[in-house]
């Protein structure tokens, strides 16, 4: 089991954070990218 | 901004992170202009959300001012009262319109909204404290921890508010390291549970799932809100029809037009133009919130912090997405726009504690974190 006072366990766990966070934010923006192309299909398409 | 001169002295007054609350004062203000059309045949809406804001940036400014440390040391006596008032609500809750969501305090409160900050809280300091290993058992006590309050507001029943508990929740246990085999493996049981769940729905989620899914089947009754709200957006075209023009809502064909369906109102008035305005503006905040986390100084404030800024985003998605009628409806309102004491309270607070994180890691970063007030 990894030992969390590690210093390399630290970056280790910073990286995964960082990596977790990134996908994250490609989520939201996927998300707001479906209700924009929702919206122009209603407004501006239909 | 540079910390010199005048802004140096006042910031640790001021105490808040000026990015996030210029996004949060502009949509503020289109969520006012939008509230003024549509609760026009409403005249104390838009002096009592005038003053719903007003507290709303007091709450806030106060939890900027709340040293991230000091929240993480009350967080499981916040989450217990929260889990406490649940169980009040099912013994002695008060009843409107068949759902039991209430606790007579002198005054009608809901204490499920406190469940939308107390699990990020909560589920932050439990990964803070024994999450740094990674271990099965951790996931699963978190688990627990988030289906608890969960399962007690769905019985309520209140599907909104349960989606964006557990969404607060299930974003703290992603960002805390749940393996992704286990995420896949949660998403697959979830596709197979979704026939299984269907006879557990109450008679009114069903029709609203059968709405999506057909909204000609009956648009003078149960398809008749999302049939509108879909022609509202649709007539506004690319530039709309100008503020307080939008025959939807002023002719009466829009119910809720000034709370849940705010949005509608919104699209019509201001057309396509406007809701990519206000996109960018959501677009922005959940930018700044995402730079807030990942500068955060400790695993409680970036676990916190990532889950409120995702939470940010799932109110407006799952909103604009029922209105616009990619989901089906669920009463979840517009970040910062609809009209509402109770949810702009929560956002504020929310907020509040995101710009004491971000003055925490500015702290932290110039090597006085004992330094703060």
């Amino acid at each position: 089991m990894p030992d969390p006072h590690d210093p390399s366990f630290a970056d280790r766990a910073s990286a995964q954070f960082r990596r977790r966070l990134l996908t994250l934010a490609v989520v939201a923006l996927a998300g707001l990218a479906l209700l924009t192309a929702r919206l122009v299909y209603l407004q501006a398409w239909q | 901004m540079n910390d010199t001169g005048w802004w140096a002295r006042l910031r640790p007054v001021v105490a808040v992170d000026v990015p996030l609350l210029l996004c949060i004062v502009l949509l503020l203000a289109t969520g006012l202009v939008t509230v003024y059309s549509a609760a026009a045949d409403f005249p104390g809406r838009f002096a009592a959300q005038l003053r719903n804001i007003g507290i709303a940036l007091a709450i806030m400014w106060v939890a900027a001012n709340v040293p991230p440390p000091r929240l993480m040391r009350h967080a499981a006596a916040i989450y217990g009262i929260g889990v406490l008032m649940l169980l009040a609500v099912l013994v002695a809750g008060v009843s409107k319109k068949g759902a039991t969501r209430w606790l007579y305090v002198g005054f009608d409160f809901q204490p499920s909204e406190i469940m939308k900050i107390a699990m990020p809280l909560m589920l932050a300091w439990f990964f803070h404290h024994f999450g740094a290993a990674r271990r099965w058992q951790n996931f699963a006590v978190a688990a627990v921890l988030l289906a608890f309050p969960v399962g007690l507001i769905m019985k309520q029943p209140d599907l909104g508010t349960a989606l964006l508990v557990l969404a607060a929740g299930f974003y703290v246990i992603v960002l805390a390291g749940l393996p992704w085999r286990a995420l896949a493996a949660l998403a697959v049981a979830g596709i197979a549970a979704m026939p299984l769940s269907w006879p557990l729905l109450h008679d009114y989620q069903r029709h609203r799932v059968m709405t999506l899914l057909n909204p000609d089947a009956d648009p003078l009754g149960k398809g008749f809100q999302i049939k509108q709200a879909g022609i509202a957006i649709g007539s506004g075209g690319v530039s709309g029809k100008g503020w307080l023009e939008g025959t939807q809502g002023h002719l009466g064909f829009l119910p809720e037009r000034s709370t849940d369906f705010i949005f509608s109102v919104y699209a019509e008035e201001f057309g396509l133009a406007g809701n990519i305005v206000l996109l960018v503006l959501y677009f922005l905040l959940i930018v700044r919130g995402l730079q807030i986390t990942g500068r955060a100084a400790t695993p409680f404030s970036r676990l916190l912090a990532g889950a409120i800024t995702m939470i940010l985003f799932t109110y407006a998605f799952i909103n604009i997405g029922m209105v616009s009628g990619i989901f089906p409806v669920v009463g979840v309102p517009l970040p910062f726009i609809s009209y509402g004491g109770t949810a702009l309270m929560t956002l504020g607070l929310g907020c509040g504690m995101l710009m004491a994180i971000e003055r925490e890691s500015r702290a932290l970063a110039r090597g006085r974190l004992g330094g703060l007030p």
